[in-house]
């Protein structure tokens, strides 16, 4: 049990240094949260699970408080990086000088068209 | 041994900690340091959950519970108020 916890919490702890990593080295905001919101989710997975068999082998709790966090953090962890994504996206914050797509842009920029019917378009 | 591996996972986090703060300071744009911000606090909920494993009390995940909800709220609060320049929205549309 103790080897299962211990490789557990190693797990957890590569996956948050590896969403840090990322923070530090990507290049522009969409990479930047890209990198951090699936792995920091994985990190604290691993950790959370490493604790709930801990203390369920010690049978100090029952083990549904860390399913109730790790089951908000799947919920949440998407939702508010694709808010801040969306609202960086609107306030102009560019790709880095080497970005190809950005479906977003030709999305809107039709959709302004569309709402113009001008003949420039 | 799991208190030889709670140490080390908890100095781990704690350099994750200190490097997110780093993009926090430095981040070119306001998202950016949301997003620093945002992996602080799950990283801060990582560590509680390992002082709790290192304490052998279960109490402390009330508290990882209370900052994952917290940090959810705080970057939606953030997003919006990016997005409408307010926080609250009171159904008039922005001139």
């Amino acid at each position: 049990m103790e080897i299962l916890v211990s490789s557990l919490l190693c797990f957890g702890l590569f996956f948050l240094l590896t969403g840090t990593l990322g923070l530090l080295r990507f290049r522009d905001v969409y990479a930047r949260m890209h990198a951090t919101s699936k792995s920091t989710t994985l990190g604290v997975t691993g950790v959370l699970l490493a604790a709930l068999l801990y203390f369920r082998s010690l049978g100090l709790s029952s083990g549904l408080k860390e399913s109730l966090i790790i089951g908000f953090l799947f919920l949440t962890a998407p939702v508010g990086a694709h808010m801040i994504a969306r609202a960086a996206h609107r306030a102009g914050v560019p790709l880095w000088q080497n970005g190809i797509v950005d479906e977003l842009k030709d999305h809107r920029e039709k959709d302004d068209c569309a709402a113009q019917r001008s003949l420039s378009c | 041994m799991i208190a030889t591996v709670t140490l080390f996972v908890l100095s781990g986090i704690t350099l994750s900690i200190v490097l997110s703060a780093y993009r926090v300071l430095s981040g070119p744009t306001i998202p950016d340091r949301v997003i620093a911000l945002d992996n602080i606090s799950t990283n801060l909920v990582a560590a509680i959950v390992v002082f709790s494993i290192r304490s052998d009390s279960a109490l402390y995940i009330d508290v990882a519970l209370v900052i994952a909800i917290l940090s959810f709220l705080a970057t939606v609060a953030v997003a919006k108020y990016l997005l409408r320049g307010t926080v609250i929205d009171d159904g008039n549309p922005r001139e």
